[in-house]
């Protein structure tokens, strides 16, 4: 399955191939991103890690990091 | 995966796997704060409270927490600091003002350049061509303590706020044990500062135990924005390493900031107490508290301020 993904850290949007019921914790393992680092939005609404991902899904990832 | 409270969707999981919905998030997180505040005595009925504000999350959101708290309201204000880092903080603080003017808070402005006379570019560009080998986030951090500091002595407040959370603390903790640096170590903590000297306004860091992604969740939830503008200066700071270092540990080790945070605090009165006996002298130029004869600020402003034109 296909996600659309926007990494907020890049600025950049991915479309990522995923493992049918794929969570966000294996997103970000493929993206190489720890769960600390972002806050994962799916289709609009904050999840969590263990949210199981389906076809057409968008997510972004917005990051926790502050600017300095 | 739904709440272990209520069963709605969950948009945070714990450090020990508990899955929780915005609403008992929001509880999750205010509760931890409260308890900071009590355990740690931050703030007493009727203190007057500066939030110092850097325009980011972290500080907003504390701004607003700070706010709803406290029952008489005058006795919380908020100070900005614009450092003059061209297409940075004048983006950050705008939204600020916004975000005071529609609750009705009292924000002081100010600027490096009017206080000090030279902006933070100024005085970077100047330290680069005359070899002065001042770093960026010295000179910020120097003189942005003290301006806040002054003025909220001037002002009357018993407290400086700050967002600092549990990531920021774990990273400064970690950058100090690599660069052997125990008398700095001595002086972190959820409540820092000189006590008993009317010259020195104590900080306090009432998200002390709330990690970046917490903060993060609990500002989307409240409405308030997260942007992701990266300070210029960024990349010459070593802790942008440390960050990385200490996030890449907790995917691997889940819990070890906090591990890091709260061993620290097991030692943390030794530490004070080892490196107590430095006394605490006056500034020969401003007269504000200093380990030194001349304090950090004014040892900066002596060294740039020769090399302004007009």
């Amino acid at each position: 399955m296909k996600i659309k993904v926007f990494v907020q850290r890049v600025g950049e949007t991915k479309l990522i191939d995923l493992e049918e019921n794929s969570r966000i914790g294996d997103l970000l393992k493929s993206l190489g991103i720890s769960p600390s680092e972002i806050v994962p939005v799916k289709n609009g609404v904050i999840v969590t890690e263990r949210e199981i991902l389906r076809d057409g899904d968008e997510v972004k990832l917005l990051s926790v990091v502050s600017g300095g | 995966m739904v709440c272990e409270d209520c069963e709605k969707k969950g948009v945070y999981i714990s450090l020990s796997g508990r899955s929780l919905c915005s609403k008992h998030f929001k509880k999750y997180f205010e509760t931890k704060v409260l308890r900071t505040i009590r355990k740690y005595d931050l703030l007493r009925y009727g203190e007057k409270v500066l939030v110092a504000c850097s325009g980011g999350k972290d500080s907003t959101v504390l701004l607003n927490f700070l706010w709803n708290l406290v029952k008489k309201r005058e006795n919380v204000a908020a100070i900005a600091v614009d450092e003059g880092i061209m297409g940075y903080r004048d983006i950050k603080l705008s939204g600020l003002v916004k975000f005071c003017e529609e609750r009705g808070i009292l924000l002081q402005a100010y600027s490096f350049k009017e206080y000090y006379g030279f902006t933070l570019d100024e005085a970077v560009k100047i330290s680069k061509e005359n070899n002065l080998d001042l770093k960026p986030c010295y000179i910020c951090g120097v003189l942005r303590r003290n301006l806040i500091n002054n003025v909220a002595r001037e002002l009357g407040f018993s407290k400086v706020a700050t967002g600092h959370n549990l990531d920021d603390e774990a990273q400064t903790i970690m950058m100090n044990y690599l660069r052997g640096n125990p008398s700095m170590l001595a002086r972190l903590g959820p409540k820092t500062g000189v006590v008993n000297n009317r010259d020195f306004v104590q900080r306090i860091k009432p998200f002390y135990f709330c990690t970046e992604k917490e903060d993060t969740i609990y500002a989307l939830l409240n409405g308030i924005e997260v942007d992701f503008v990266q300070c210029p200066y960024h990349i010459e700071n070593y802790r942008l390493e440390i960050r990385d270092f200490l996030n890449r540990l907790e995917s691997i080790i889940p819990g070890v900031k906090h591990g890091l945070v709260n061993n620290f605090l097991r030692i943390l009165p030794l530490l004070k107490k080892e490196f107590s006996t430095s006394r605490i002298e006056c500034c020969e130029v401003c007269g504000n508290p200093s380990a030194k004869n001349i304090c950090r600020a004014c040892m900066i402003r002596m060294r740039i301020t020769p090399f302004l034109r007009g």
